[in-house]
């Protein structure tokens, strides 16, 4: 048991985790309630959707700056469909196939054509959520749907859909990411793209699927959002773009690329989530949470970079004192 | 020389490859026999590296044709090469510091799990690198990350990477540059196994002594240019300098030593990232030089003296005046220059111009009211076009345009019109062609008449012996060896080097 | 091709965009684009603004970074400082509208040159917080109606022209010799090219890349002020889509994201370029949610553009040097 939890290699933040939980408990009245735990979980996995794919970009030593404006795109996306009466499977495939070809264009243009990432993402970023705007009017649009619902609100032997969906979703991705020529291909290229070359690693190709996979997992949580609230919101996907970023570096996944993995995501994920909800409970108005959780996660992320070079620091102090 | 053509593996005729600027190789040929240990020679630039990077895939030639194992073959990229069955080992380490050892060796053909497409079969990748390594008689688990070994470790660790897969032809590229002697006999042992199985070896090196203990047949090249091909057991190594450099050695190095003036630098028991108590002490118009294997310290003493790398303890003295936590705005203010062994992406703003560079580590000194003066701008840059020799129609040329030599040229410009009085020069000569090499040498002769202190790195022993008048041989980050002028001979360096304090 | 010539025909390329764009208008929307009134109004008037917070973005470029945080420093510092402005204390009220921009740009710089983050990343954390910050301080009170006095800042003139295009020519003026003909702007620039070089040559690095971030904290603020006079109200939603205009701006005018290029007058040539398309957008009533996407597609244009342009004088300075050895030979 105790192998099996070091082999999982869990990182500090779960302690972190473990320390905010209980501070929450004590303070915040109704925090330790089934409800909210529940509440925590569901607010988990639309987050955790969208971090899974910001994992994998940030792996390979990038980043996807345009997954919260497909978050909005999909969820208007859905709602659209669906009122216009589209069947069920395709009120589903579309907004995944749209998020694919977003993470397609993004891909081939960062990896082919050799853009500078941060600035294509970006500018798909605005492309999306300007589109978002005008396909959906500049308004929330609600919609209806017994199944969709299901998968937002409904549950499967008491557990709800969003939930086991993200759990299966994780555990797909930890698989893939430790067990799969494609996972190590991941790592190989944010270590090194130079050594991943070299070691015959269709960089291009690899890279690119991971665009695309982190457009299709910002588009599932899109889709999961909408059927969660029955509605789709233009800007609903606003404040995803950093909250995974944040999610994945409070991980320890370092932007450096080819260290960390999902499992540190998770508990990232649910940093965030508990920092969110335990200040919502304690009374704190919905616009110091915002400054609040800003500050947090800056002050995370400083503290990470400085560690990361701490870190490098020792690891070529030690290169003389081992030898032999 | 005697060829067997049924034993010919690779044959390569009038290989060209041009790169921006420079002709990397011009018309090579080059043959390659199975279970023969064929010696690359030439000087660093002389295009061994572009050589076998064609073979390999890396690149692709410009002209000529290459024939290997029967066919002619047009590699366009490292994949193909892999699946041919050719192996290449990395001058400089290309492993993965995350990753484990078995990750490494295995990178980019991972043993799959039958029936399951796309999983890796991590159980038989661990066995079959403990069966590899053990074969090769290197004593490592398997499941340690790369970041946990030291670097003549990793260098056993991309030997075995080479020999993972099916290979005819291995591509060894300076593979004992960073290894002691009983490392090296290790190396040299593989090497013997891997013959008897009839392998091709291309094995690249500058030292002379290598090529008699395990070359069957040398390839001198320089200047991008096939030289000869030669017997390996009866060459006669003078011969072979002698074609290295395209003229006698003596003439290379020009040294007149001078009256030594007060000490301009000094160090007290300094320690630091990967280095302990280093005692290093310059004098106005001395070249003293650090020597010792790649990864022994050499470097990131300089780094850290420059105040690049951070120091633990010790003390630093410029012109007798000590620098307390040196930052490069301090050294260069208290009279310090540092030419960057990778002066292309660090010594250089490349897209900038001539003159703009040479002002760049003096432009409050230059400009004292803080405006820019073109006029004066160019004035300086002319002055050192025309002292220093540099190559150019005229100083607004951007330097990405110049050649390797000039451009360490406009390096040192830039130095001396800080006018400062101690420089540290970081593998100067790297990847320089010969004829600017011996100006190079020149330049740093004349500047000891001029009264400055000079210390120099270098992984190039001839240059050491050459032109140091002291020279500190370092290992694993300790100066083992202090030699004078009168006992500088290779053996000595390499005793101190590779050996231990006596 | 020379250096300077090169950079010559990149910035009359732009401007060439420029023309092109207001021609195309003039030509289909003759009667409601090609007025004196129209002209002026989009030149003279709304220009500015985002010339201002371009001019820092493009600092930013040129040092090889970004800011992301710039239009989240405009709002909160305009509302910090509206309550000031509105009681007439006017050195009270730009005190702490440049206070607030100097503290948030200071924090950036800090950010990015010392702990070394990602400058995408440490200025999309201040942008956060400093948005955070502007409504919990909002808290959905709007302050409005400044007195007279103020609202001469934006409305009134001298010798006809414009106040606030006056503020940005003398802004214009200051940053072009400061980065041009300065020792501190030669530093910038070869930070932008070159960092570890710049570093290694006794630069001060650090300092520099710090001032760049304060610069564009009081560019903001002063953008922030002049809004507060022409909106006559404090309001946190006119962050609006400022940032991505500013950035599409800059490397639309020729300020690529590879750093140490182009000048302050890029800027403006990409400024006008990105206000004249708002305009046309405007007149041709297009819905005002088209706005993001475009300016993506601007960005997106202008780095393909960048690649297009490199490829071309690669092209031209290869053959003119295979033409310069045969003749050596």
């Amino acid at each position: 048991m105790l192998k099996w939890i070091k082999k999982l290699n869990i990182p500090g933040i779960a302690i972190g985790d473990i320390v905010l939980f209980l501070f929450f408990c004590a303070v915040a009245e109704h925090f330790l309630s089934g409800y909210n735990l529940i509440l925590i979980l569901r607010n988990c996995s639309t987050l955790l959707i969208v971090a899974i794919g910001m994992t994998l970009t940030i792996l390979v030593g990038q980043i996807d700056l345009s997954v919260g404006s497909v978050v909005s795109m999909s969820a208007v996306v859905v709602a659209l469909l669906n009122n216009a009466g589209a069947p069920l499977i395709l009120t589903i495939l579309i907004p995944l196939i749209m998020g694919a070809v977003v993470g397609f264009i993004n891909g081939i243009l960062i990896s082919k054509y050799k853009l500078d990432f941060w600035i294509v993402t970006f500018s798909t970023m605005s492309i999306m959520g300007g589109l978002a705007l005008v396909i959906a009017n500049g308004e929330t649009i609600s919609t209806k749907n017994e199944a969709l619902n299901f998968i937002g609100n409904g549950r499967i032997f008491g557990i709800y859909t969003v939930i086991w969906l993200t759990v299966l979703v994780s555990a797909i991705v930890i698989f893939m990411l430790k067990k799969t020529k494609f996972g190590y291909n991941i790592y190989s290229i944010g270590g090194s793209e130079s050594v991943a070359t070299a070691s015959g690693i269709k960089v291009v190709k690899n890279r690119t699927m991971v665009y695309v996979l982190s457009g299709i997992f910002a588009a599932l949580s899109g889709l999961v959002i909408a059927c969660m609230t029955n509605s789709g919101s233009p800007t609903v996907g606003h404040e995803y773009t950093f909250s995974a970023m944040a999610a994945v570096v409070i991980g320890g996944t370092s932007f450096e690329g080819g260290k960390g993995g999902m499992v540190g995501t998770i508990f990232g994920t649910m940093l965030l989530r508990i920092l969110a909800s335990g200040l919502s409970l304690m009374g704190i108005p919905s616009t110091w949470q915002k400054a609040i959780i800003g500050i947090a996660i800056l002050i995370l992320i400083v503290t990470d970079v400085i560690s990361e070079k701490r870190k490098n620091m020792k690891g070529l102090r030690r290169v003389y004192l081992d030898v032999d | 020389m005697a060829l067997n053509e049924e034993n010919v593996i690779l044959k390569m005729t009038g290989i060209t490859k041009r790169f921006p600027g420079t002709l990397a190789l011009d018309n090579v040929d080059f043959i390659c026999e199975k279970g023969k240990v064929h010696v690359l020679l030439g000087e660093n630039g002389a295009g061994k590296s572009t050589l076998v990077k064609i073979i390999s895939g890396v690149y692709t030639r410009d002209a000529g044709t290459i024939w290997y194992d029967g066919k002619e073959v047009n590699f366009t990229d490292v994949r193909q090469a892999m699946a041919a069955g050719i192996g290449m080992i990395h001058q400089e380490l290309s492993l993965l510091p995350e990753r484990t050892i078995a990750q490494n060796i295995y990178l980019g053909h991972e043993p799959m799990k039958k029936g399951l497409k796309g999983v890796v079969d991590y159980k038989k990748m661990i066995q079959d690198s403990k069966e590899l390594l053990d074969r090769l008689g290197v004593e490592l688990d398997p499941n340690i990350p790369i970041h946990k070994i030291s670097i003549a470790q990793k260098q056993m660790v991309e030997v075995v990477k080479a020999l993972s897969q099916d290979v005819k032809l291995v591509i060894m590229d300076e593979p004992t540059s960073s290894l002691t002697s009983r490392e090296i006999q290790k190396l040299f042992n593989i090497v013997e196994k891997l013959k008897e199985d009839g392998i091709a070896i291309i094995y690249i090196s500058h030292r002379m002594d290598e090529i008699k203990r395990i070359g069957d047949s040398v390839t001198v090249m320089r200047d991008g240019q096939y030289i000869d091909t030669l017997d390996a057991a009866t060459v006669d190594l003078n011969v072979l300098i002698s074609m290295m450099v395209g003229r006698k050695i003596e003439k290379m190095y020009e040294r007149n030593y001078c009256q030594l003036g007060e000490v301009v630098f000094e160090t007290e028991n300094l320690t630091g990232l990967r280095f302990r108590n280093v005692n290093i002490k310059v004098r106005a118009g001395e070249i003293v030089s650090l020597s010792g294997l790649v990864g022994s310290g050499r470097t990131e003493i300089a780094k850290a003296v420059f105040g690049y790398d951070p120091i633990d303890s010790g003390k630093i003295k410029l012109m007798r005046k000590e620098i307390k936590r040196p930052t490069p705005i301090k050294s260069v203010a208290n009279g310090m220059g540092f030419l960057p062994e990778d002066r292309k992406s660090e010594g250089l703003v490349q897209p900038m111009t001539i003159s703009e560079n040479m002002v760049s580590a003096c432009l409050t000194k230059t400009f004292p009211s803080r405006f820019l003066n073109t006029k004066k701008e160019s004035e300086i840059g002319e002055k050192y076009v025309k002292s220093l020799k540099i190559a150019t129609p005229d100083v607004n040329k951007v330097v990405e345009e110049l050649s390797g030599g000039n451009q360490q040229k406009v390096v040192m410009g830039k130095w001396l019109e800080t006018g400062c009085k101690f420089l540290i020069f970081d593998e100067p000569t790297r990847g320089i062609d010969v004829g600017s090499k011996s100006e190079i040498y020149k330049l740093l002769d004349s500047l000891t008449q001029k009264g400055y202190g000079i210390l120099l790195i270098s992984s190039e022993m001839n240059e050491i012996i050459g032109i140091s008048d002291r020279v500190y041989v370092m290992k694993e980050g300790e100066v083992t060896g202090i030699l004078d002028r009168g006992e500088l001979i290779q053996e000595r360096i390499m005793h101190y080097a590779v050996g231990g304090k006596e | 091709m020379s250096i300077k010539k090169q950079n010559l025909i990149d910035l009359l390329s732009r401007i060439a965009i420029l023309i092109v764009i207001v021609a195309v208008l003039a030509i289909i929307k003759t009667e409601s684009f090609w007025t004196k009134d129209n002209i002026t109004q989009v030149v003279f008037h709304q220009a500015p603004y985002i010339i201002l917070m371009a001019f820092g973005m493009s600092l930013a470029i040129i040092s090889k970074g970004i800011d992301i945080s710039m239009a989240s420093i405009m709002v909160l510092s305009s509302y910090l400082s509206a309550t000031f402005f509105q009681q007439g204390n006017y050195i009270l009220g730009t005190l702490v509208a440049v206070g607030v921009g100097v503290g948030f740009g200071m924090a950036n710089g800090i950010l990015v040159s010392k702990v070394k983050i990602e400058p995408f990343i440490a200025t999309f954390s201040i942008d956060f917080i400093a948005i955070g910050l502007a409504y919990v301080i909002c808290n959905g009170n709007y302050i409005y109606s400044f007195p007279d006095s103020f609202r001469q800042l934006t409305k009134g003139t001298i010798f006809g022209i414009p106040n606030i295009t006056l503020i940005t020519l003398a802004v214009f003026f200051i940053l072009f010799i400061f980065t041009r003909m300065t020792t501190y702007g030669r530093g910038l620039y070869s930070i932008g090219h070159n960092k570890e070089a710049a570093r290694l040559s006794g630069i001060k690095v650090d300092n520099i890349l710090i001032s760049v971030y304060v610069i564009n904290g009081v560019l903001a603020a002063l953008t922030g002020v002049m809004y507060l006079s022409r909106l006559n109200a404090a309001d946190p939603s006119i962050k609006g889509t400022l940032v991505m205009d500013s950035i599409a701006a800059a490397l639309i005018g020729g300020i690529p994201f590879g750093g140490g290029k182009g000048t302050v007058l890029n800027t403006v040539v990409g400024a006008l370029i990105i206000i004249f398309i708002r305009n046309g957008m405007n007149i041709m009533n297009m819905s005002i949610n088209w706005q993001s996407s475009v300016v993506g597609f601007v960005i997106l244009f202008s780095i393909l553009y960048e690649v297009f342009l490199k490829k071309l004088m690669a092209n031209t300075s290869k053959k003119k040097k295979i033409a310069e050895s045969i003749q050596h030979r």
